[in-house]
């Protein structure tokens, strides 16, 4: 791994098996993602923006290439590995949120804590002091569906946060919410940033990337745009 | 395990109609198994009960009337045993033993003990007989060889009988008319055949002969079958001797009835198996029902929860950690559902033994401890099969194809 990175892809090849056929989605990406970063990775529809991100989180295998994570090199990760990683390294926020609906707030944040063997005791006061910080500790006690929208999106938020995470992976965050509540939101995302975390947001929203320290540009499975400088990055 | 424990219980509550749906077959079926099996028990209580007061190795043999011509002789005759027909048996037929006459006293007879009087059932026999009766000794002792050589008049009484004719008081060794005959009670019994073995009275037969002119005939015979004694060879001995005696065709079956008790138990133990089996059967289908609907259920429940297990497995949740999650709902549906029928079905056994229900053939239904234990083993059983196939399918779930099921 280079030094300072904490996202390193080379030569990623990714393809899905639709009717019989194989679609690759992946041919070849490669990217990298300092310590600290904020990164918005941008693309058309069906560019493998997603498929990317999916690959970045641990929820999809690959089959080509090299992916290190945090020093991590993630090849052939049993699924019980995956699992622990995922829950150490990455925090996830989900364009549709994914609250658990039968759920109260205080209990989806603390969700994560569980999977770390956090005790009920600590995980709720953990999960409370982070609702607390995002303004949230009236709702608490509250279920997804007595939540606006931009609350519910920010229970998601505290919720990936809750085991403090190094890196926070972002799939169309603002996506299921209005402009106001879309500047709150991404609002939230530079303070958590400015706190020294890495963020990498899929989006296909310029404004929503504009918040971003880089945007990465992926088209055809492959990534054009994506350095520091803002220069040409094409797989080897 | 706190926590697993709080998942499933929002699990079923979630689905609280659909659980209670499926959860009631488990219960049926467990309380059907349940209460088959008390009953099964309460019949086969009864059965034993019914051969308690018998010796299993018993043989009754008696004659009735003919029903083919012999030598001249039409059919219909009536034949009748003596005891020189006993004597005969007891000598020339090896398969037995405890060879004994059971002979009624005439109807009418008056016993007399001070002011008290009353009327029993009066039988002379040989010692045999108690073997036979499995006649239990209270006070005093049975009747035996010696009392039968010399004809002696001594009685044993049955317990009803001593209440009857003494009270409280000690009745061995004293005396006591028998139609106006002076008789010395020797012994006191209780027999496991109910209240009317215990309101009779016994005397040596030779006594009973002489005394009431029993011209040497004999009602019915008893013995036992020596260990490992064929019953079906017994027979034959008994119908070739009878033949020649009493002048008949060996071939004629209503001439001489030969009871084992052994033979008719073996067929109610055969009779039993086919209950158990029956059961057995009744049990493990209701089971497989109860198996298949929680199985049923879990499948729908884990197409339902698909994106929510995409999302645990995305927070740090493993696969052995969701299939944990679905096997112990399922195994809580299962255990909550039939530990309740098991509950209830026990209650209903007892309630019908305490109830006090039965007849010739059932008596005392129960579920002893080992039976419900196995009930429950086989419960856990079925109820970790019925979870284990959802649970894996919830387990291998891709977990970004489950975030994006919704």
């Amino acid at each position: 791994m280079t030094d300072g990175a904490m996202v390193e892809v080379e030569a990623l090849r990714k393809s899905y098996r639709v009717g019989g056929r194989l679609l690759p989605v992946l041919h070849g990406a490669s990217l990298r993602i300092a310590r600290g970063e904020f990164v918005a990775i941008m693309g058309a529809s069906g560019s493998g923006k997603s498929t990317l991100l999916s690959i970045l989180g641990l929820l999809e295998s690959y089959e080509g290439g090299r992916y290190t994570l945090a020093g991590h090199d993630t090849r052939s990760l049993t699924e019980d590995r995956a699992a622990k990683l995922r829950n150490a390294l990455l925090g996830f926020v989900f364009q549709s949120f994914h609250l658990l609906a039968h759920k109260t707030a205080w209990e989806n944040v603390a969700l994560p804590l569980a999977y770390a063997g956090v005790g009920r005791a600590e995980r709720r006061a953990r999960a409370l002091r982070l609702l607390d910080r995002l303004g949230l500790a009236p709702r608490a006690e509250h279920r997804p569906d007595e939540l606006s929208g931009g609350q519910r999106q920010r229970v998601a938020i505290a919720r990936a946060l809750a085991n403090n995470p190094p890196v926070l992976l972002a799939d169309e965050p603002t996506g299921n919410l209005d402009s106001r509540t879309s500047g709150e939101v991404m609002q939230l995302f530079r303070e958590i940033h400015a706190r020294g975390r890495t963020i990498v947001l899929v989006t296909h929203e310029p404004d929503v990337a504009a918040a971003a320290d880089r945007v990465i540009l992926v088209r055809d499975g492959r990534v054009v745009r994506g350095d520091a400088t803002g220069g040409e990055m094409e797989a080897p | 395990m706190i926590d697993l424990l709080l998942e499933v219980f929002e699990g079923v509550a979630r689905h609280r109609m659909r659980a209670a749906a499926t959860a009631f077959g488990v219960f049926w079926g467990i309380l059907m198994l349940v209460v088959l099996l008390g009953g099964g028990r309460g019949l086969r209580n009864g059965l034993d009960k019914l051969f308690a007061d018998t010796a299993t190795n018993s043989a009754w043999i008696s004659v009735g009337r003919t029903s083919m011509g012999f030598e001249g002789l039409g059919p219909g005759r009536q034949l009748g045993l003596t005891i020189d027909d006993v004597e005969a048996v007891a000598q020339s037929v090896p398969e037995l033993a405890n060879v004994a006459p059971r002979h009624s006293a005439p109807s009418g007879l008056t016993f007399t003990r001070g002011t008290r009087n009353g009327a029993f059932p009066t039988y002379g026999i040989y010692p045999g007989y108690a073997v036979v009766e499995r006649t239990q000794v209270v006070r005093g002792r049975l009747i035996n060889d010696l009392d039968v050589a010399r004809a002696r008049r001594v009685v044993i009484l049955g317990v009803r009988v001593v209440e009857a004719l003494f009270g409280s008081g000690e009745a061995v060794g004293q005396r006591i008319e028998i139609g106006g005959v002076p008789f010395l009670v020797v012994g006191t019994f209780t027999d496991a055949g109910g209240e009317g073995e215990l309101r009779r009275v016994f005397m040596p037969y030779t006594a009973l002969a002489q005394t009431f002119d029993a011209r040497r005939q004999v009602n019915v015979m008893t013995a036992t079958l020596r260990p490992g004694a064929s019953p079906e060879r017994a027979t034959a001995h008994l119908r070739r001797l009878f033949a020649r005696r009493k002048r008949f065709d060996p071939n004629d079956r209503g001439a001489v009835d030969v009871w084992f008790a052994e033979q008719e138990y073996r067929k109610f133990v055969t009779l039993m198996r086919g209950i158990d089996l029956a059961v057995i059967v009744v049990g493990l289908g209701s089971l497989v029902s109860g198996m298949v609907g929680i199985s049923n259920i879990m499948f729908v429940s884990v197409r339902e929860r698909t994106a929510e297990f995409g999302l645990r497995r995305a927070l740090g949740a493993t696969p052995a950690t969701v299939m944990a999650m679905v096997l112990a709902e399922a195994v809580a549906l299962a255990l909550g559902a039939g530990g309740l029928g098991l509950l209830v079905g026990v209650g209903l056994v007892e309630a019908a033994r305490r109830a006090g229900v039965k007849s010739d053939y059932f008596r005392d239904p129960s579920i002893d401890l080992g039976t419900a234990l196995t009930a429950l083993g086989v419960l856990v059983a079925t109820a970790v099969v019925a979870g284990y196939f959802p649970a894996r399918e919830a387990a291998r779930l891709n977990p970004n194809e489950a975030l994006r099921s919704t």
